[in-house]
C-alpha cells in the first residue's frame, strides 16, 4: 500500500446547512453560526469526501456539480499552534 | 426447512417517559407473550437488542430482559445493529428456530433517548469515525438525511412541499395509533413553518429520538399449530445484508465513500440490495407487497425507499406520493403506523417496531389505521431500514 495525493479539485455531490448547534464534541463558535457540510467528489479520484464549506463561502451558490477547491483552514488553536483541516470552496471553474 | 412464524407481538408506547428502559421492553414482552396466548416458561430462547446509551443493562440486553422476567435457564443472545438492531435480532431468532435449535423465541427491543441530536459516545476518541465526524465536521444524522434530501431535489426536481407532503400523510395515518408518540396530524405548511435543522429538511421533516418498547414472539410453524396460536404471521424473510464494495454513497457515520476507480461498483447499491435480498428469500417482488413500513428518518428519506424497494423507478416517488398510492386508502400504504414521524426513534425497538405493525395490519388488527385491499386485510408487507456502519434490514411477512 502507497500513499498518494488526492486531486485538490471536485465538484458538489450534495450539502447541507446547518442551523441548530451540534452536540458534542463539535467546538463551535461563541456565538454559533449556521454551517455548511459539503459532499464533494474529488476530480478523478472516484471518491466522495466530506467537509465543511469554507469560511466566508456562500451555501446558496452551491449545485450538484459545482466546482470546489480544497483549502486548509485553521480547527482550533492548539497548545503547539493551530491545527487546520480541509475545507471546501466554490470556485470560479466552469462547470462540468 | 422450518417455518417461522410470528405469534404475538407487543409493544410500549413511544414518548419522552424518561424511565429505566428495561421497563419499556418488559411491558412489550409481557404483551407479546399474551397476544400469542403463551407463557414466558415456553420461551426457550431470549434476544435482546442492545441500547448503547444505558450502560451496562444495554450492552447484555438479552441476559437484562431475562433476568427481569425471571431465569428459566432459557439460551439468550445480545446483539447491536445501531438501526438495525431489530433486524439483526429476529434474524438470529429465525435461523435458531429454523435450525432446530430452539421452538419458542423472544425478541425484545427498547431504549431510553436523551434528547436532542443523537450523540457519538462521551471521550477523546480520535480513532472513532462517529466521534471525528461530529468533533472535525459537525456532521449530524440530519447532516446525511439532508445531503439525499437535496439530492432527490437537484436530481428529481423534488421540493420542501414534497417532503411536507410525506410528514402530513404520516401524521394524518399515526393520528389513530395508540402507540405513537405524536398524534397530532400537521398540514404541509406547518411542516414549511418549522424552521431548519439541516437546510433543506425543516424541524418536521426529522424524527425526534424517543423511549419505546417492541417485541415478538417467533415459533415454528409447527409449535404455533401444536398450541393454537391464534392467526400466526408467517415470517417469509429476513435481510441483513452489508454493503458491497466499493459503496459509492455517502453513509453515516464515514467521512468518505470507498473509492470506485479500482473496482466496478456493484449492479444494486446498498440501499436496492437491502429490500432485493428480502424479495429473493421470501420468493416474492415489489409487485407483491401491499403495505410498508420504511425507515423514515427523515420525510425525504421515505421517497428514496420507494425506489430502493422497487415500488416505483428513480425519480418517481415525489409522482407516487402525490397520486395517493402511498397513503391509507392507496393501493400501497407506507407507514400507515405514522413512521418514524409519529414515533420519534427508539433505535432498537424500531425495526421490530415496523414488523409489530406489519403483523397487526396482515392479521386486520389495525384498528383506524387498517389498511384495506377491497374488503380484505393486505397479504403481504415489507419493513426496510438502515444501520449506521452498513447494517440492512428488511422483512418480509405473508399470511
Amino acid at each position: 500500500m502507497a500513499e498518494r495525493e488526492l486531486a485538490r479539485t471536485g465538484t458538489v455531490w450534495s450539502w447541507a446547512t446547518n442551523h441548530y448547534e451540534p452536540p458534542a464534541p463539535y467546538e463551535p463558535p461563541d456565538p454559533f453560526v449556521p454551517y455548511t457540510v459539503v459532499a464533494v467528489e474529488l476530480d478523478g479520484e472516484h471518491l466522495i469526501v466530506l467537509g465543511q464549506l469554507a469560511g466566508e463561502s456562500d451555501p446558496s451558490e452551491l449545485h450538484v456539480g459545482a466546482p470546489v477547491d480544497v483549502v486548509v483552514e485553521t480547527l482550533f488553536e492548539g497548545e503547539d499552534g493551530p491545527r487546520t483541516i480541509w475545507r471546501f470552496q466554490p470556485t470560479a471553474r466552469g462547470a462540468r | 426447512m422450518t417455518e417461522v412464524v410470528i405469534a404475538g407481538a407487543g409493544m410500549h408506547p413511544w414518548g419522552k417517559w424518561g424511565r429505566n428502559f428495561v421497563e419499556y421492553g418488559l411491558h412489550a414482552a409481557r404483551q407479546a407473550l399474551d397476544d400469542a396466548g403463551l407463557d414466558w416458561t415456553d420461551v426457550d430462547y431470549v434476544v435482546g437488542g442492545d441500547t448503547v446509551r444505558n450502560g451496562y443493562p444495554g450492552y447484555v440486553a438479552g441476559a437484562t430482559f431475562a433476568q427481569a422476567l425471571g431465569w428459566t435457564g432459557a439460551r439468550i443472545a445480545s446483539c447491536y445493529a445501531a438501526c438495525a438492531t431489530g433486524a439483526m435480532a429476529m434474524d438470529l431468532a429465525r435461523t435458531r428456530i429454523m435450525a432446530g435449535l430452539c421452538e419458542v423465541a423472544l425478541v425484545v427491543g427498547a431504549d431510553t433517548t436523551p434528547k436532542g441530536f443523537l450523540a457519538p459516545n462521551a471521550g477523546e476518541r480520535t480513532d472513532d469515525p462517529d466521534w471525528l465526524r461530529f468533533r472535525l465536521l459537525g456532521a449530524t444524522n440530519p447532516t446525511y438525511f439532508a445531503f439525499y434530501a437535496r439530492r432527490r431535489m437537484e436530481l428529481f426536481g423534488a421540493t420542501s412541499l414534497d417532503f411536507a407532503r410525506v410528514k402530513a400523510k404520516n401524521s394524518r395515518a399515526g393520528a389513530t395509533n395508540p402507540n405513537a408518540r405524536y398524534r397530532k396530524e400537521f398540514t404541509e405548511q406547518d411542516v414549511l413553518d418549522s424552521p431548519y435543522v439541516s437546510e433543506p429538511l425543516h424541524l418536521l421533516d426529522i424524527c425526534a429520538t424517543s423511549d419505546g418498547g417492541a417485541a415478538l414472539v417467533l415459533t415454528s410453524k409447527d409449535f404455533a399449530a401444536k398450541r393454537d396460536v391464534a392467526d400466526p404471521v408467517t415470517v417469509a424473510a429476513v435481510s441483513t445484508v452489508t454493503p458491497t464494495y466499493p459503496n459509492t454513497v455517502i453513509e453515516m457515520p464515514n467521512f468518505a465513500t470507498d473509492a470506485w476507480n479500482v473496482v466496478t461498483p456493484p449492479a444494486r447499491p446498498f440501499r436496492d440490495d437491502i429490500g432485493w435480498a428480502s424479495y429473493e428469500q421470501a420468493a416474492l417482488g415489489p409487485e407483491d407487497i401491499e403495505v410498508a413500513e420504511v425507515y423514515d428518518l427523515s420525510s425525504a428519506l421515505e421517497l428514496d425507499w420507494y425506489e430502493n424497494l422497487g415500488f416505483c423507478g428513480e425519480g418517481e416517488a415525489e409522482k407516487l406520493l402525490a397520486d395517493g398510492v402511498t397513503a391509507l386508502g392507496g393501493t400501497l400504504p407506507v407507514n400507515p403506523s405514522g413512521g418514524l414521524g409519529c414515533f420519534g426513534e427508539a433505535v432498537p425497538a424500531q425495526a421490530l417496531a415496523q414488523v409489530c405493525e406489519i403483523t397487526w395490519q396482515l392479521q386486520g388488527r389495525a384498528g383506524q389505521r387498517q389498511v384495506d385491499h377491497g374488503g380484505r386485510p393486505p397479504r403481504a408487507g415489507i419493513t426496510a431500514n438502515q444501520g449506521l456502519f452498513g447494517h440492512g434490514s428488511s422483512v418480509i411477512l405473508t399470511r
